[in-house]
């Protein structure tokens, strides 16, 4: 078993969101309107994309086909959305949005249904990409109990590693509120997962 | 600092570049310090080790897709081209029967299979092509006839510094050893003519190219940048199908003498048939549309890779009584670039009638020196001589003639005259 204050020194540096991808900004063409724009376009979102919608679904084939669809969509619209010009955002809100639609056709397990195993174990979470969809699935499961607007703002800073200000334009709302919604959150969360299971953090 | 304004302002620790205030208040405040340790640890184990790996193929599903889009679309701007069908549909059905089927509108994935069957062929030793075209075995290599019959044509190439190729058919074989090109013309009732060309002559300007997939990815590249191809690509497991549908190259507005008279002055589909592993070409068919039908014109029998082939079969052994073809630049006669097409045709015409073989040679070079030819049009009358016209992307002219020969019999056809050189020098080139 692995103490709270064992993690935090151990994995303290990763709290710095190490490696994260700053595709926000690395695209500032407008929305792609050719076939070669919409080609480098893919290359620049593609991966980071992937791992939001994974996040959101637990389900790497799912999130595949969530990328696929608003790939597609983006290519198909390309004409309308020509005057978009803070292209990431925009594209991540697609994403965020495909993979809410995804997850009303599946079944939500009840709070009755959640077992001690549906809390992240760390020391369970294996080299596996199996293990890493169980992992995902297991904190969506606990985000779904909190207000969608400050699970998503948990989802984007925790599982996605965008700062406030870039999260602020995805959502759509002012930084205070960000951080307001991050913070209302995460003390909802420390209510939510039982004393016993956090000592098994 | 004091802890009230840090616990409200604590999340923005978990930000990157957090106020240094907040960071010297933790320091110093052990309970602070405690409640981020809580939000830390809580964030870490709600945060994922491990990024997922996605599939190495999703940009190409993603691009296949658009490419499907793409269809539609196009399908939607050409309406005109189908009428009385429903386009959308039909593009769906076409995709959703045929599977790996993607029609594009652009030729950007063509280029990319075309340079990856260029790149496929530099690391080739030798390339054997068994093949058959509808053409005229002893004439031009380029020559189609779609109402003929299907030749046997042979080309073979060995890779190093200076590549060696040959090229056959019946009444042709070309040769290119490494240094120059011969090229031996056997009509069958006549002499042999031989003929000397630098490496960059267009002896065979359609066929050669299969030979350096290079050069082939060059000229289509060029046809659909400068002709507007239409292209298709299938992409069937082991084996990837290029399909380009090009309209007749040059200028028929005088006249369409020449149309269907080459592969690239016809409206014509070539089926490119490559390896999906080795990027090689497998197969090529060639369809030339003459208004009434699609007819076969080419098509590769066998396309062999890496086979020992013989080192005589780049050397040409040119029968002693054949004949040097020289031009009359060559020969150092008269300079004769100041004449009209038609003059050229009427100096032509009479030096024949008056069996004036060294007037002949000023316009036929070598070729008036061969006796079948002499005794075939000498003392020929002349019964008309037409206005001179332009076809096609034939660089001379064509003049238009009726002569009767001495054995009485009539011919009517098109001279054709050339002086696309240096000097502007009018040569005979054929339609005789």
């Amino acid at each position: 078993m692995v103490e709270m204050e064992d993690l935090v020194q151990s994995e303290g540096a990763a709290m710095e969101f190490p490696g994260t991808c700053r595709a926000v900004e690395a695209w500032d063409q407008g929305w792609p309107q050719s076939r070669q724009e919409f080609e480098s376009f893919v290359d620049v979102f593609l991966d980071r994309l992937v791992r939001i919608a994974f996040h959101r679904l637990g389900s790497m084939e799912d999130a595949e086909d969530v990328v696929q669809d608003v790939f597609v969509k983006a290519y198909a619209d390309r004409v309308r959305l020509r005057r978009v010009r803070r292209v990431g955002p925009y594209l991540y809100r697609m994403v965020a949005n495909a993979c809410i639609e995804r997850r009303r056709g599946r079944r939500v397990l009840s709070l009755e249904e959640l077992g001690p195993e549906d809390l992240p174990d760390r020391q369970s979470e294996v080299q596996e990409q199996t293990a890493a969809a169980e992992f995902i699935q297991r904190i969506e499961q606990l985000l779904r109990r909190l207000p969608e607007r400050q699970a998503e703002v948990i989802r984007l800073k925790v599982l996605d590693q965008f700062t406030f200000a870039e999260i602020a334009e995805i959502v759509g709302c002012s930084l205070p509120t960000v951080k307001s919604r991050l913070q209302y959150g995460l003390q909802k969360l420390r209510r939510i997962i039982p004393q016993t299971r956090e000592e098994s953090l | 600092m004091n802890c009230k304004t840090f616990r409200k302002r604590q999340v923005e620790m978990l930000d990157a570049n957090p106020d240094p205030n907040l960071l010297r208040h933790a320091e110093t405040c052990t309970e602070c310090a405690r409640e981020l340790a809580e939000a830390r640890a809580l964030l870490t184990a709600l945060s994922p080790i491990q990024s997922p790996y996605r599939e190495s193929n999703l940009k190409e599903r993603i691009m296949s897709k658009v490419t499907e889009l793409e269809t539609v679309e196009d399908m939607k701007r050409y309406r005109g081209w189908l009428p009385r069908l429903s386009y959308v549909a039909i593009a769906l059905v076409v995709i959703g029967l045929l599977g790996g089927w993607l029609l594009q509108g652009r030729p950007d994935s063509a280029f990319t299979i075309l340079a990856q069957a260029a790149e496929a062929s530099e690391r080739l030793g030798t390339i054997h092509i068994v093949a058959q075209m509808r053409t005229v075995p002893h004439d031009n290599f380029d020559m189609i006839v779609p109402e003929g019959d299907l030749v046997p044509v042979e080309l073979w190439k060995v890779s190093g510094e200076t590549a060696k190729w040959r090229i056959e058919k019946p009444g042709r074989v070309a040769v290119m050893d490494g240094n120059e090109i011969v090229m031996l013309i056997k009509p069958g009732d006549a002499s042999p003519m031989a003929v000397k060309a630098s490496p960059g002559a267009g002896i065979a300007q359609w066929l050669a190219p299969l030979l350096d997939v290079n050069s082939l990815f060059q000229r289509e590249q060029e046809i659909a940048r400068e002709e507007g191809a239409r292209v298709k690509i299938e992409s069937n497991g082991p084996t990837t199908v290029l399909t380009i549908q090009a309209a007749a190259q040059g200028d028929y507005s005088e006249s369409d003498y020449m149309k269907n008279k080459s592969i690239l002055m016809s409206d014509n589909v070539r089926v490119y048939t490559f390896d999906s592993q080795t990027h090689r070409l497998l197969g090529l068919q060639v369809y030339v549309n003459t208004g009434k039908d699609n007819v076969l014109v080419f098509k590769t029998d066998k396309v062999e890779y890496d086979s020992q082939l013989s080192a005589s079969l780049f050397q040409l052994d040119v029968p002693k009584d054949a004949i040097w073809y020289k031009t009359p630049d060559e020969m150092g006669l008269p300079d004769n670039s100041s004449l009209s097409p038609k003059q050229v045709a009427e100096a032509v015409f009479q030096a024949m009638a008056a069996e004036d073989w060294d007037g002949l040679r000023g316009f036929a070079g070598t070729l008036a020196d061969d006796p079948k030819l002499r005794d075939y049009v000498g003392g020929l009358q002349v019964i008309s001589i037409g206005e001179p016209f332009k076809s096609g992307q034939y660089p001379g002219w064509f003049v238009p003639y009726e002569i009767r020969f001495r054995s009485g019999d009539v011919k009517k056809m098109n001279l054709a005259i050339r002086n696309d050189n240096e000097k502007k020098q009018w040569m005979l080139d054929g339609g005789f």
